[in-house]
This record gives structure tokens, C-alpha cells and sequence, in this order.
């Protein structure tokens, strides 16, 4: 009796070998670090499209975020509590954000895996040594919005009739900030349009700089990606454009919601999806430094129909040409 | 642990098992083999159905920029665009066509009219002369052109297009456009091949251009410098399926074809992994087919084996009580006809057997019985001789009481007899020479009547020295006091001497007396005086029981066992013995019976004292008589006696006299 109460024992611990009983795989565990609410497009995109790729915040994919609500004092610590954590990859969702993560594992010799979704100048910024080989263990995409800066100004300059002189803010300290302006400045160049700088490294700053202008002082005022000053759009920038009757060129589509006139550059949401497909390869094991970092996909140019009708201008059939989406 | 096969139960789960195993395992190899080679046929076609529909996908690729631009080229050449409407057009393609990165219009001398890009502003000012390139060259003559795959600062693979505006020879210039390729990759990101495969192109210098995984791309991947076999980049139609490894390092199964028009190769891999799921998958159901089968195989024969052996097993219990005594064990007979037959036989063995121990039993109570009262008679037997021997012993220990009283009596009488004998004979001596001297005188003194009461007191008076002597020294015998004096011994003086003694017994009875002896009987060691008395004494008792007869003495020397011993016979022809009168002959007072002595007279103690002095002189006498016929008396001496033997010492030694003719007196 005991030889076929055995054999019966062996052969279902085989059936449910076979039938593939065993326990799951833990969740992996990713850290965001975010600089302000104008990063949530990229953290909401990143996350919908992890969920696509079968990891879901909660069931298999443990996702600990923490925003620093534009204030650069928190970055350090936020990071500093994210990297105490055994995560699997920590997700800067800015260049901002990219550079506390990179000083900090510099000082420790850390290598946690390390996804930046928005950064431009990654060479310029001395951010990576190369796109190829980038010196530590990160990746991420590189979106363009310095360079684009220059095709932004040829956008407005076909957009906006008698446009002399285009205000920039940028902050002096911020690289791609800087080089965003000097995009702008040679093609504003090109068509004899003035280049009205503001150097801004705080929100107080911000806040003076705008408040200072006068209406007539400037014919538009062009977004270089700062995130500093990005922060600023809502609360601060667009209500004194609104009050100086000017539009607003921004680098992201979210933008036109808060009240910008028009937009171009890799949708955030996009960044954030493509973001997502980089970290699936680094969360199933390939080192994020074995991918090169990547440009964006997609370029979108919306015009917001809003703005255009509070600023009192036609939409030109070259411009419509150009456009992707005219936002109502 | 291991199992215990030896049941029938197991023997029988164990079979069935084997025999299904084989038969499965043969059933799943054949069915294996064929599905294997039916699913690789499946892949084949499948990967090259994948190659072609890949092809015909990535392949067109170009077609609807070729397509677009060459309708834009048509309404600048056919309706004469002007410069705005152009640049509206070109910015409704860059638009719609976001493969294409830049695009320009450059006028038949060579000179671009507009630029436009998606990354960068171009102004007036910004616009180049081109007429030194060679597709701008191409496309001015009427001829589209394309250029090498090249890799921008982004690592994105790019390429340059020239297209002609209007017709060869009639062109009103060219549109030259930048390419991105990376729009390549979305298309070969919806290339799935099953689940997990993929396709990739590869240019005509083997660099990866589009792969699902664009960071291969990115790095500038050359083919050339990994795994994948150069089989697989033929120039043909389609390479053959090939296995190897990917550029992830995991096996697949691999196709390519080559696409002349774009002169690049679409390759499709299916991981081996995901090719062969439906074996594994297959080998999983036969697993599990072999584990139900196996599992309701091993229940069906339980239970069928539990039908079966259960009889067996009751059988089994069934003899263990028989076995543990109880005997009223009957089985119920099956149904089967086997186990019927087995139970009847059982039953009527049982039943035998019960009537067996039955009979045995009342045999047991029996033999019990009889144990019983035998128990009973050994009890009485035992205490019977228990009795018995508690009165033997106390008979024993009075029998030692009285032989020990009796030795002391018998050595105080010999002490006795030994002082009183001495004592009797000085006085007897006095009466016998007192009688002699007055038969002297009575002669002398002619008293002639008076004589024969004197001839009658010395008679008496001799007879009572003679049994006086005889008795003291049967006493000194008894009493250990006799001394021995060994000498060497003539024999034939000895028999010279005996013979003049006994020459007045001869003539008493009319006897003869014959003496026959070797004249080289030679010398013995002995003590001469008790050897004459000896024979004398037998001689004497020869002749007084001899009438008109004939007594002889026969003396030989002999040697037995390496000893040399003399034996002297005396053989009368007398009265002769009963073997009851021969039995006590040598005891002391004791002659044939009561007759005798009163016939012939004695004292009785002549053989007593002949046989103790035999003895101590390391011999023997052995008497042989019939009654009416004779009798021999024969002493045994040995020739040389080394020491005198003591009486105590005497009955102490091992008989050891040969007697090679008669039988032993003593015996």
C-alpha cells in the first residue's frame, strides 16, 4: 500500500512541476525623482506605457516617487532617499533631476541603473562622455530642445506678423538652458529679430523679470527648456504674457493648456512612453549603460486656437502646413 | 524508503506501470518524431511566409516618399508653384512623412531654392549650392537617386534622396531630401513573428539599420562582427532557415531575403525557445497523459489488486490464528473459482486439522492421565527407595559400625591369639615332653596299660600345638606380624626337603606320590621356610583326603609378560570338592564341611594360612576339584621376590598372578 501511495505522491509533485506551480518573481522596484508639476506628462506616460509593457505600479512593479515641487534645495535629499533604497532603476524625469542623481552616485560609486527621460546637451552638459558609451550605468533620450530652439524661432517667425523682438528668459547656470538661448539667437538673426535675454535663476527672479516688462516692450516671448523657469509658466510667466499681450512659443504641448499660444517638440507624454521601453530592457537585466541614449521619435507643432483668438491672429496657410494640431 | 516490491500488490502495480511506460514512451517517441518534423516544416514555411510579407512591408518603405514627393514634383513642374505654395507643400510633407528630416528644392543650376527641416531653421540665407552632388547631379537629369546609409550625430541611420521635378531632359530641378530611417524601425517593430520574433534590415555594408531593438541600431551594430552566419546575408531570394545566435546572444531561427531595390536584407528570427514551445508543450501532455494514465492505472490496479489479494489476505490472517490456536477459522468462499477452490481447500483443511489437534488432544489429556499416575508411582517408587535407601544406609552405616567393631575384634583376637597361643603352647609343650617321659617310664616300668592314656594325652597334646601353631600364625598373618626372610632358594632342595617331611603321610593312606619336576627349575628369591610350609601343607591335606590314591607334585617354571614365575601343582586323587565347598575353602576354620572334620580332622586354618602366605610372598593358590574325582591346588610364585610383601600391602595390590590354566580361587 505504502508503494502506491508513493508513487502517487511522485508522480502529482511531477504534475504540478509540469503544470508549472511556483512562486512569483518579487516586483521590481523603480524610484522617480521629479523636478515640479511640469514633469507629471512624463511620469504619466512612462507609467502607461509600462503598464502595456506588463508592469503595473502595485502588482508586479513597486514605483516610489517623489517630487521636489520645483524647489533645487529638495532635489538633494529626495535623491539622497532614493538611492538608500535597493531599486532597480531610478528614473530622473529631467536633466535637473539627472544631474543630482549623477553627482550623488559619482560621491558614492553607486551603480544603480539610471533612466532619464528629458535631457538635451548630454554632451554639453558633460552629462555622458558619449551617446554611445555614456561612463556610468544611464540612458535615456536626449530631447533635442535646445537645438529645437532655432526651429521654434523660425515657427514664430512665420506665425507671428512683425515679430521684432522675442523675449527669452533662461537661466545662466543651466546649460541647455544657455545653449537653448544661443539656438535662438542665431536664427532670430536670420530674420533681423531683436533677442530680448533675461537672465533668471530663481523664481523671485522670474517673477521680477516678467513683472518688469511693458507692454510693447517685446512681440513674443519664446520658452528655452528650463525647467526652473517651466515651473514658473502657469503661476507667474503666461499671467504677465496674458497682461503684455503677447504670445507664448513653448517646447511642450502641455503648455498650450496653461495658456501658451504655440508649441513644439517631442510630445512629454511620448518621451515618457519611450522612456518606458528602455527601462523594460534594463529592469529584464541589460545594463542601461549597453543603450545608447536616444533622440525623440516625434515632433509635434501645436497651436492653441484659444490663444490665437485672445491675441487677435489669423492662423497664415503656411503656418496651417506646419501645424500638427490646432488645440481648441 | 525504498519500496517493498515483494507484495503481489506492488509486483502487479509495478508490471502494469512498466508496461505502460513502454507503451507511452513508445507511443510519445513516434508521435515526438513526427511532430518534430511536421513542426519544423510548419516554422520553415512559416519564417519564409514572414520573410516575404516582411519584405513586401519593409520593402515599400520608400514607396509612399517616392510617391509623395514625385506628386510634388509633378505640381511644381506641372503648375509652376511658386515659391510659397512650394514651401506649403513641402511642409505638408515633412508633416505627414516624418521619415523625411529635411527637404529641398534646388533649381537646375544647382542652387536650393527652399530648405526645410524638422530639427533646424533654415533662412534665405542659409541656402546652398548643391549642383556638385551627385545625386543632385542624378535627379537634375532626370533620374532619382539615393545615397549610402549614413549615421547622423544622433547614431540614427539616415540616407539622402534626390528626385527629379519633371520629366528626364525637361527638369525644372530636383527636390533632395534627408531620410530617417529610424522611421524604419516603428515599421520593423510591427513586424511579429509569432510571438517573440522579429525582423531587422541590414544594409549593403552589414550595418543593422532597423531593428525592434533600436538601441542595437544605435550602436552602430556591423553583422559582420557578430554570430549570425554569413549564410544568411546571400544576395538571393531568401536564405535557407538557419539556427544560430541572435545579436542578443539567444539561439533562433533565422531568414533572410535580400531586397535589390532598397540593396538592403530583411532578416527574420524566431527564438528556438518559442519555435519548439509546441514540442515542450507536447512533451507536457504526454507527461501529463503518462501521469493520469499512470495515477488511474495505479488506483485501478490497487483496487483490483485489494479485490484480489484480500482473499489472500484473509487466507494469510486466517492461518496466523489457526497458527495462534484458534481452530474454529472458516473462510467464506468466493467468487472466483480459483480462490473458491483455494477457500474449500482451506476449510477442509482447517476442519481436518481441528479434528487432528481434536484426536491429539484427547491423546494429550490421556498421556497426561497416565503422566499423572506415573507421577504418582515415582512419587511412591521414590519414596519407596528413598526409604530403601535411607535404611540401606543406616544398614550400611551399622555394617561399618559392626565391620568396624568386627576389624577391632578380629585384630584384638589376633593379638589375643598370638599371646595366648605362646602362652598355650610352653604349657602344652610341658605336657606333650611330660607324657613322652612317662610313656618312658611306664615303659621302663613295664606299665604297658598305662601307655595308651599316655599315647593319647601326647596325641592330643600334639594336635592341640599343631592347631595352636596354626593358629598363631594365622594370627601373626592377620595381625601384620609375620616377617619374611628372602633368600635365594634351591627349588629341587626345597622339593628334596618337602619330600622327607611328608614321607611319613605317604604310607598312611596307601597312597602313591609322584614328584615331577625340570632338574632346572633353578634358583628362586623367596622365604624358604614359608615356601616348605606351603607345600607341605597342601601336600598334607593331599594325602589325608587320598585313599589308595595317588597324589603328585608338579613343579615348572614359566615366564609371562617378561616375568619369570614357578608354579607348583598338587593333584590328588581324594574326595574332591563341590564347587560350594571349593567357593570357602580358603576361609579360616572352614574346610569342605563339617563332615570332614570330623572325618579326617584338622584344624581348618592350613589352606587360610597357605593362601595369606602365597600372598605374601607375591604369588597365589588356585584350586580346581570335582567331587569324587580330586583335586589340583596350584601355587604361583614369582622366581625372584623383590621386597616382602606385607599383608596390608597385599590386600592393597592389583591381583596380578597369572593364572593361564585354572581358575582363580578368589575369584
Amino acid at each position: 500500500m505504502r508503494v502506491a501511495t508513493k508513487t502517487l505522491c511522485c508522480m502529482f509533485m511531477l504534475l504540478a512541476a509540469l503544470t508549472g506551480c511556483g512562486q512569483p518573481a518579487a516586483p521590481k522596484h523603480i524610484g522617480i525623482l521629479l523636478h515640479g508639476e511640469s514633469r507629471i506628462p512624463l511620469q504619466t506616460g512612462f507609467l502607461e506605457e509600462m503598464k502595456t509593457l506588463g508592469f503595473e505600479d502595485g502588482k508586479n512593479l513597486l514605483v516610489t516617487t517623489l517630487n521636489s515641487n520645483n524647489d533645487p534645495k529638495q532635489l538633494k535629499p529626495l535623491t539622497e532617499q532614493l538611492l538608500a533604497q535597493p531599486l532597480d532603476l531610478l528614473v530622473a524625469a529631467g536633466g535637473l533631476e539627472a544631474e543630482e542623481i549623477k553627482a550623488q552616485l559619482d560621491k558614492s560609486k553607486g551603480q544603480t541603473p539610471v533612466l532619464v527621460l528629458y535631457i538635451n546637451s548630454i554632451i554639453e552638459r558633460q552629462f555622458v562622455a558619449d551617446r554611445r558609451n555614456p561612463g556610468w550605468n544611464v540612458t535615456g533620450i536626449d530631447n533635442l530642445n535646445a537645438e529645437l530652439s532655432g526651429k521654434r524661432v523660425e515657427l514664430m517667425h512665420d506665425l507671428i506678423p512683425n515679430l521684432k523682438r522675442l523675449l527669452v528668459l533662461y537661466h545662466p547656470k543651466i546649460e541647455p538652458s544657455a545653449i537653448g538661448l544661443q539656438h535662438a539667437r542665431d536664427e532670430a538673426n536670420k530674420y533681423g529679430i531683436q533677442i530680448v535675454e533675461r537672465a533668471v535663476t530663481k523664481a523671485d527672479e522670474i517673477k521680477q523679470a516678467m513683472e518688469a516688462l511693458r507692454p510693447g516692450d517685446v512681440d513674443a516671448m519664446l520658452l528655452v527648456p528650463t525647467a526652473p523657469i517651466d515651473n514658473e509658466l502657469k503661476n507667474v510667466i503666461l499671467p504677465n504674457t496674458e497682461r503684455l499681450k503677447i504670445p507664448v512659443m513653448a517646447h511642450s504641448r502641455s503648455m498650450l493648456q496653461a495658456g501658451a499660444l504655440a508649441s513644439y517638440g517631442a510630445p512629454f507624454t511620448e518621451l515618457g512612453r519611450q522612456g518606458a521601453r528602455l527601462a523594460q530592457k534594463i529592469l529584464s537585466g541589460v545594463p542601461a549603460s549597453s543603450n545608447p541614449f536616444e533622440v525623440p521619435t516625434k515632433y509635434e507643432y501645436s497651436v492653441s486656437q484659444t490663444a490665437l483668438k485672445k491675441l487677435g491672429l489669423d492662423l497664415p496657410a503656411l503656418v496651417r502646413s506646419q501645424v500638427t494640431e490646432i488645440i481648441e | 524508503m525504498f519500496m517493498r516490491v515483494g507484495t503481489l500488490a506492488n509486483r502487479i502495480i509495478l508490471l502494469v506501470l512498466a508496461l505502460e511506460l513502454v507503451s507511452i514512451a513508445l507511443w510519445g517517441t513516434i508521435t515526438y518524431q513526427s511532430s518534430r518534423q511536421e513542426l519544423t516544416n510548419s516554422i520553415r514555411s512559416q519564417l519564409h511566409e514572414s520573410a516575404l510579407r516582411v519584405q513586401t512591408t519593409i520593402g515599400n518603405f520608400f514607396s509612399p516618399i517616392n510617391l509623395q514627393t514625385r506628386v510634388v514634383a509633378d505640381l511644381i513642374h506641372g503648375v509652376r508653384l511658386n515659391s510659397q505654395d512650394t514651401t506649403y507643400l513641402f511642409n505638408q510633407l515633412l508633416r505627414d512623412r516624418i521619415e523625411i528630416e529635411e527637404i529641398s528644392l534646388v533649381a537646375p543650376t544647382g542652387r536650393e531654392q527652399i530648405r526645410l527641416s524638422r530639427l533646424h531653421g533654415y533662412a534665405a540665407k542659409d541656402l546652398r549650392d548643391v549642383s556638385t552632388d551627385a545625386q543632385v547631379q542624378s535627379a537634375l537629369a532626370g533620374n532619382s537617386a539615393y545615397s549610402k546609409i549614413e549615421f547622423s550625430q544622433y547614431l540614427e541611420p539616415i540616407l539622402h534622396a534626390s528626385f527629379p521635378v519633371g520629366p528626364s531632359g525637361n527638369t525644372d530641378g530636383a527636390i533632395t531630401m534627408v531620410i530617417n530611417l529610424k522611421a524604419l524601425w516603428a515599421l520593423v517593430q510591427q513586424q511579429r513573428i509569432g510571438r517573440s520574433g522579429y525582423a531587422y534590415v541590414v544594409d549593403a555594408e552589414y550595418a543593422l539599420i532597423g531593428h525592434a531593438d533600436q538601441s542595437l541600431v544605435l550602436k552602430g551594430l556591423k553583422i559582420t562582427e557578430t554570430q549570425v552566419p554569413p549564410a544568411l546575408l546571400t544576395h538571393g531570394e531568401s536564405s535557407d532557415v538557419l539556427t544560430y545566435r541572435s545579436l542578443q546572444g539567444i539561439e533562433v531561427l533565422g531568414i533572410s531575403s535580400y531586397d535589390a531595390d532598397n540593396n538592403w536584407w530583411e532578416i527574420v528570427e524566431l527564438p528556438t525557445a518559442e519555435a519548439l514551445a509546441p514540442l515542450d508543450r507536447m512533451i507536457q501532455k504526454y507527461m501529463l497523459v503518462f501521469i493520469l494514465a499512470a495515477s488511474f492505472t495505479v488506483v485501478t490496479v490497487l483496487i483490483f489488486s485489494r479485490v484480489t489479494t484480500r482473499p489472500l489476505q484473509r487466507f494469510h490472517d486466517g492461518m496466523a490464528r489457526i497458527a495462534n490456536g484458534e481452530r474454529s477459522v472458516r473462510f467464506e468462499v468466493p467468487r472466483s473459482s480459483e480462490l473458491a477452490a483455494l477457500a474449500e481447500g482451506f476449510n477442509a483443511m482447517a476442519q481436518s486439522l481441528d479434528q487432528r489437534i481434536h484426536e491429539l488432544e484427547e491423546s494429550q489429556q490421556r498421556l497426561l492421565k497416565s503422566q499423572n499416575e506415573i507421577a504418582g508411582l515415582n512419587e511412591t517408587l521414590q519414596q519407596r527407595v528413598d526409604r530403601s535407601t535411607r535404611d540401606l544406609r543406616l544398614t550400611n552405616q551399622m555394617l561399618a559400625k559392626t565391620a568396624l567393631e568386627a576389624n577391632q575384634a578380629s585384630i584384638a583376637k589376633s593379638h589375643f591369639l598370638a599371646n595366648m597361643s605362646h602362652e598355650l603352647r610352653t604349657p602344652l609343650n610341658a605336657i606333650i615332653g611330660y607324657s613322652e617321659m612317662l610313656q618312658e617310664d611306664a615303659d621302663m616300668a613295664g606299665m604297658k596299660g598305662s601307655n595308651a592314656d599316655l599315647e593319647r594325652i601326647k596325641l592330643a597334646g600334639r594336635h592341640l600345638l599343631s592347631l595352636i601353631n596354626n593358629i598363631l600364625d594365622l594370627s601373626k598373618i592377620e595381625a601384620g606380624k609375620i616377617d619374611l626372610s628372602l633368600e635365594s632358594v634351591n627349588v629341587t632342595d626345597v622339593l628334596d626337603q618337602v619330600q622327607s617331611t611328608i614321607q611319613p603321610l605317604i604310607g598312611a593312606h596307601h597312597n602313591r606320590f609322584e614328584v615331577h619336576g625340570s632338574e632346572s627349575l633353578g634358583v628362586m628369591v623367596s622365604d624358604v621356610v614359608r615356601l616348605r610350609q606351603i607345600i607341605i601343607n597342601l601336600l598334607s591335606n593331599a594325602f589325608k583326603f587320598t585313599d589308595n590314591g595317588t597324589v603328585t607334585l608338579a613343579v615348572r617354571r614359566f615366564v609371562l609378560d617378561s616375568r619369570d614365575w614357578i608354579e607348583f601343582e598338587i593333584r590328588d586323587s581324594g574326595i574332591g570338592m563341590t564347587p560350594e565347598q571349593c567357593a570357602r575353602l580358603f576361609q579360616s576354620f572352614m574346610q569342605a564341611d563339617s563332615s570332614t572334620t570330623r572325618r579326617f580332622g584338622g584344624t581348618g586354618l592350613g589352606l587360610a594360612i597357605s593362601k595369606h602366605l602365597c600372598t605374601l610372598l607375591g604369588g597365589d593358590i588356585f584350586v580346581e576339584s570335582t567331587a569324587g574325582q580330586g583335586s589340583i591346588f596350584t601355587v604361583v610364585l614369582p622366581v625372584e621376590l623383590a621386597s616382602p610383601i606385607t599383608a596390608a600391602s597385599a590386600d592393597a595390590l592389583p591381583h596380578i598372578v597369572p593364572h593361564p590354566t585354572l581358575q582363580t580361587a578368589s575369584a
